[in-house]
């Protein structure tokens, strides 16, 4: 029996007097591929935050494997909108896969060997071994999202919050992407896609979380397509 | 030959040169190697900003006999610190929260000027630098500064970068994002003073600026960059230095026309690469 990954209960998010999320309750088991749908303003982003320990929130409670979301930092990784990124900084595709081991090394010392290895590793399984001394910004889209996902593995991270990631990416990568994701699921990580490719959310998640600031479904992706769930929310996406 | 060797060797028969020469090279370094960081985040209004805002604290210390950097230093981290706040506390944009603390702050330097009358407190020396008049402490306080802020840089340099790159994705990999934001605004308040004995306050930003920027366009990646600036820097100074020695002009203002010359050059060979 797969082991609870994220937990949520009764979760209420507000920015002054704006609601973001309201009275939100789901659960994720290990291993599963989670898209997660929903209008701009459905509260995604925010969910992420919160997952991640970055946002608090008013109340109710987010655990991830069993502990509160704040004291899990690096349990999870997070893959960027490409809107998110600094590409003034200019990083070789190598230096970004480094980030992932970068908690665990201290001040003025070089990164163990070990480290490296694991880092070289990621890469390798994100098929981008031989782009390793490029730079980050003159890769495809796709490529790029590839990286990101190699820092995740890097990380060690268990628990991976993709953010429109196949947004701008073409066909080839995105199938390329989803074949990389599928063999992490099959690892035992644990995915969210949030995504308004709601086509792609179908054919590759095993469920479906609905958001429009509260949950408006939840559940196996096909019960919600049959539902006429994910349909009523297209509309609005 | 000799001419040349006249020309090169002759300024460094005097001693006021030499302590030029070596305030010139450590700020020469320093800075270009922050500035890689300051425009690569965009943070050049930041860096102007703090070069202004100290000049209550120099003429503070001036005021109770200290030395200008006494005051210079505490200020601009403290400044450095208010900002990185404000920024982060209010809905106010960075820019805005900058332009009031920055006006007001520099005002508030030059309403004080004329309650340091009695001592030697040259206006145009603090605007525009004056790294002939660099004593033996000032040599010793720059090289401490400079020697700390690099060392605190190589130290942290991976996660600055993370930082700087993708800011959430540090945060959710459990870097405290804002820590290191902070310290890198007392990083840059320390920088920015130490410079202000060779260019002045005005003239600063060509320092943290504009060799950045030229190594920026001539090179593939940060670190690179970060060396090439540095070599851009210190090629800025001591170029500027000479001229000032040979021409008989303020240093500062020559050191900052070397930068921008050097910048042109590295624009000119990035565009002939395109």
């Amino acid at each position: 029996m797969a082991s609870v990954s994220i937990a949520v209960r009764d979760l209420t998010v507000a920015y002054g007097d704006t609601t973001a999320l309201e009275r939100v309750s789901f659960q994720i088991d290990s291993g599963q591929m989670v898209g997660v749908l929903g209008p701009n303003g459905a509260g995604k982003s925010t969910l992420f935050e919160v997952l991640a320990g970055l946002q608090p929130f008013a109340c109710g409670e987010v655990l991830i494997h069993g502990q509160p979301a704040s004291g899990n930092p690096g349990a999870l990784a997070y893959v960027p909108q490409k809107e998110r990124i600094n590409w003034r900084v200019p990083l070789s595709v190598i230096q970004v896969v480094m980030q992932g081991r970068i908690r665990g090394h201290r001040w003025l010392r070089r990164l163990r060997p070990a480290d490296i290895e694991i880092a070289e590793q990621a890469l390798r399984q994100a098929g981008l071994w031989s782009h390793r001394g490029e730079p980050m910004a003159s890769l495809s889209r796709g490529q790029q999202q590839r990286v990101f996902l190699a820092r995740s593995l890097a990380q060690g991270a268990d628990i991976l919050l993709l953010d429109e990631t196949f947004s701008g990416v073409d066909i080839r990568s995105k199938e390329s992407l989803m074949e990389i994701l599928h063999t992490l699921c099959d690892q035992g990580r644990t995915i969210l896609l949030a995504s308004h490719a709601v086509d792609q959310v179908e054919k590759n998640c095993d469920c479906c979380l609905c958001l429009n600031r509260g949950v408006v479904g939840f559940g196996r992706t096909r019960d919600l397509v049959e539902a006429g769930v994910i349909r009523n929310l297209v509309g609005t996406v | 030959m000799e001419i040349l060797q006249s020309w090169l060797v002759a300024p460094f028969t005097y001693a006021f040169m030499v302590r030029a020469l070596a305030v010139s090279v450590l700020v020469g370094v320093m800075c270009p190697l922050l500035g890689t960081y300051v425009v690569t985040r965009d943070l050049g209004f930041m860096s102007d900003a703090l070069a202004h805002s100290v000049m209550p604290g120099v003429v503070a210390a001036v005021l109770v006999g200290l030395h200008p950097l006494w005051g210079a230093v505490p200020s601009a981290i403290v400044i450095a610190l208010l900002l990185g706040w404000l920024v982060h506390s209010t809905g106010l944009s960075a820019d805005t929260t900058i332009g009031i603390l920055f006006a007001g702050l520099f005002a508030l330097g030059v309403a004080l000027l004329p309650l340091v009358r009695h001592v030697s407190l040259n206006l145009e020396d603090l605007l525009l630098g004056q790294v002939l008049g660099a004593s033996q402490v000032d040599v010793m306080v720059t090289a401490i500064l400079t020697a700390v802020v690099t060392a605190v840089l190589y130290g942290l340099h991976s996660r600055l970068l993370f930082v700087s790159f993708d800011p959430l994705g540090a945060k959710v990999a459990g870097l405290s994002a804002t820590r290191l934001d902070y310290l890198f605004l007392m990083l840059l308040a320390v920088a920015t003073v130490t410079a202000l004995q060779a260019v002045g306050i005005i003239l600063v930003i060509s320092l943290l600026i504009t060799p950045a920027a030229a190594a920026l366009l001539v090179t593939r990646t940060f670190e690179h960059a970060m060396f090439l600036s540095a070599g851009f820097g210190v090629s800025a100074t001591v170029v500027g230095l000479y001229a000032s020695y040979h021409l008989n002009v303020a240093s500062g203002p020559v050191m900052a026309l070397v930068a921008t010359a050097i910048f042109a050059v590295a624009y000119a060979v990035a565009a002939a690469r395109r």
